[in-house]
């Protein structure tokens, strides 16, 4: 009764406040809209930008929305812009991690008229429901981190991803492993969509090259004591515990988890995917980070050509350096941008906002290619990265490093 | 036997979180017959003050800015090596935590009580139910806007340098379990012997069988209940700062998940009755422990719920809850 009551009165407040907010969002894209017409014959065109901003996974959300934001900015001083007359605008879909607020995000943002793309979401469970909305209404959807494999198995021609799936993560994480000398291994998910996909590739591949799994557990993603399964894990004794998760309970708890093992005595070390790959984790799991390791798709930005001009500039705007899945927002981002301008040439800047527009739109993004912060950017006929590369990090003094010991693909 | 014992600790600690926020649960329905849903949210108060004063207390960086802003502060930037690095400091600073979260967190009890259900006293009891539902809603969001929705608990210096302590075996016990467990113990022997000895605890009590002829006798009802609501919060906001530092982090609905357990220990123990409150946490700890060690952490609130029913089949008022004849 308690638990059903307060739900339902959760997800009203919710609800409101989502209204609310897109409400607000839609007044100060508007007036931006106004402003930049008054400035001259231009065209504005919305991008909208879906993922955790206010709750959820956050670290994951609120960077890539900036990226998003630099993405755009740089769009419109571009010559490009001028000579055609388009200035972009984005405007927020703050899904809060959360499944049942994905519908509601993805028709505010459907509901803006010049809407020429989105990118995101970040959660896998997020960006499915969502996607059936933009799918249905012909807009093109790019997500900047959502990792389950079968997103691109959907038939939804408008889906594409910059990154990297766990189909080619999980794997990497097991091959990395093997590198490292582990043999036996304890497996623990937190039972999100993204959690199971992550850890049943790491699973295939593992037992495939003759690793063994000791202990296989599943955690409630807001569960937040888990000294139990430290004692279960204690039993076993591994030689690691590979944990398929996010960081932070509202999604996940990486960050206690890792924690409470050390606590609790755990001398074998934490392994992860790109879910604990992020700063936050170190942040909240404090010393006992030490010696975690994650895998995640791509390489260090700064090792890429274009990534040292990224990150300058996302200093320089923001004021700090970009994490998590920040480059391939940015990415994603510019594949729309780039879509965007390629249709305006051809077909003239009216047409752009139109079903018919968009639809070109998607059909350039499928075929295009263009060197990125991530990499060169283009998409393989399901509309996943035709340039995965998974990297492998280890936590080393406070800070993620590119693991030593594992050879860089 | 080793694996058995070590989860019987893991769950004594966990238990003891349990009964003390069940305990608020308890108090209240015991003198009031009210479920106070806003209760899991004095929890979650209390660890977001303990996380204030812990950071005004011993982090330099938080005790720089507010120098910055109020200078008389300052004389904090000098007493917070000695806070964070010796043991008298340390206890010192624990003491300080965990007294000010709790006395906050009672004089919070005391208002909501003051202006959310004493008006509604008199009223259906379904009344101050949704007005203690709407207190939930608008505590966590007041935190979530004002102060934010996740925030990392700092571990005092002190407690991080120190060792698990062994026992026997392999099996050990960290430092802040022995702290959780300790305190709580000590916390629910005073509580208890506060209402049964003293003459405060004897007009609770008294209010609690029939709160008309309590005020007959001369007993001020509302004083009385405005004690029970700082109590409890109080019992509950020593939990919530637990919470943070055991786990490193406190959020703006971690009062959700702790609370619901409580709330099912209170009426495991029979709601109302003190001692069945503080049985019940620990057994629903325990419970939870051995079905997550020897099952699977996934079917934990299944098993635990599962015993709860089969205990209120054969036991409706609880295990220690007396059959009380409904007055008509």
């Amino acid at each position: 009764m308690k638990r059903k009551l307060r739900f339902i009165l959760a997800a009203m407040a919710a609800l409101a406040l989502t209204f609310a907010l897109v409400a607000c969002d839609g007044d100060n894209g508007g007036s931006n809209g106004d402003t930049n017409g008054d400035n001259g014959d231009t065209t504005t065109f919305a991008i909208g930008f879906g993922g955790p901003i206010s709750q959820g996974a956050v670290s994951f959300g609120q960077g890539a929305l900036n990226a998003t934001r630099l993405a755009v900015d740089q769009a419109n001083a571009s010559d490009e812009a001028r000579d055609l007359g388009i200035q972009f605008r984005v405007v927020e879909g703050d899904d809060q991690s959360d499944p049942s607020l994905a519908p509601q995000v993805a028709g505010a943002l459907i509901s803006e008229r010049d809407l020429v793309g989105v990118v995101g979401h970040f959660n896998s469970g997020v960006t499915d429901p969502a996607g059936l909305v933009y799918n249905e209404h012909g807009v093109v959807q790019i997500s900047y981190g959502s990792t389950r494999p079968d997103l691109t198995h959907m038939g939804r021609e408008n889906f594409f991803r910059t990154c990297a799936t766990d189909a080619l993560q999980g794997p990497t994480a097991a091959d990395s492993a093997w590198e490292l000398g582990f043999r036996t291994a304890v497996l623990i998910d937190d039972s999100s969509p993204y959690g199971e996909g992550l850890a049943a590739a790491f699973k295939e591949q593992w037992e495939e090259i003759g690793g063994e799994i000791l202990l296989e557990e599943r955690t409630a993603q807001q569960e937040s004591d888990f000294a139990p399964v430290v004692t279960r894990v204690n039993a076993a004794d591994p030689d690691f515990v590979f944990f398929a998760g996010t960081y932070d309970s509202s999604s996940g708890a990486g960050a206690l988890f890792a924690r409470q093992l050390k606590d609790g005595g755990v001398e074998a070390p934490m392994m992860g995917g790109d879910g604990i790959q992020v700063d936050g984790f170190i942040t909240e799991a404090g010393p006992q980070s030490e010696g975690t390791i994650a895998t995640k798709p791509g390489m260090p930005i700064e090792d890429m050509p274009e990534g040292a001009a990224f990150i300058s500039d996302f200093e320089a705007e923001f004021g700090e350096a970009p994490g998590g899945f920040d480059a391939f927002a940015f990415d994603a981002a510019n594949a729309i941008i780039n879509a965007v301008f390629e249709v305006a040439e051809t077909d003239g800047v009216d047409s752009v906002a139109t079903p018919a527009g968009r639809r070109a739109i998607i059909e350039v993004v499928a075929g295009n290619e263009f060197p990125g912060v991530t990499g060169p950017v283009s998409f393989d006929e399901n509309g996943d990265s035709a340039n995965p590369i998974v990297s492998t990090f280890l936590v080393y003094d406070g800070e993620w490093i590119i693991h030593p010991d594992v050879p860089t693909p | 036997m080793e694996f058995f014992v070590q989860l019987l600790i893991d769950g004594l600690t966990l238990g003891g979180m349990y009964a003390l926020i069940a305990l608020g649960f308890t108090l209240v329905y015991g003198i009031l017959l009210m479920i106070n849903f806003a209760h899991a949210e004095m929890f979650m108060t209390g660890g977001f003050i303990g996380y204030g004063v812990l950071n005004l207390l011993g982090s330099e960086s938080t005790i720089a800015t507010v120098s910055d802003t109020l200078p008389f502060m300052s004389f904090l930037q000098s007493t917070q090596p000695f806070f964070t690095t010796t043991a008298v400091g340390f206890i010192l600073m624990m003491l300080l935590t965990f007294g000010i979260s709790a006395v906050l967190t009672g004089l919070l009890g005391i208002t909501i009580e003051r202006f959310a259900y004493r008006p509604l006293r008199n009223s259906p009891r379904l009344c101050a139910l949704i007005s203690a539902l709407g207190m939930s809603l608008f505590l966590q969001n007041f935190v979530l806007l004002a102060v934010g929705h996740r925030m990392v608990f700092p571990t005092p210096e002190f407690l991080a340098n120190l060792d698990a302590v062994p026992l026997f075996g392999a099996i050990r016990i960290a430092p802040i379990d022995l702290i959780i467990f300790i305190t709580c113990l000590v916390l629910l022997f005073t509580l208890d012997r506060f209402v049964s000895k003293t003459k405060l605890g004897k007009a609770m009590r008294a209010t609690s069988q029939d709160k008309d002829a309590a005020g007959l006798m001369g007993i001020n009802i509302n004083s009385v209940i405005a004690l029970t609501f700082f109590i409890g919060p109080a019992l509950g906001a020593v939990a919530g700062t637990f919470f943070g530092l055991k786990y490193g982090v406190v959020t703006f609905n971690m009062g959700l998940f702790p609370g619901i357990k409580a709330f099912t220990a209170a009426v495991l123990g029979g709601i109302g009755n003190l001692r069945g409150a503080m049985l019940g946490g620990f057994l629903i700890g325990v419970l939870e422990a051995l079905a997550s060690g020897y099952i699977s952490i996934a079917y934990r609130d299944v098993i635990t719920f599962a015993i709860l029913i089969l205990i209120l089949i054969f036991r409706p008022g609880g295990l220690l809850g007396e059959s009380v004849v409904e007055k008509v």
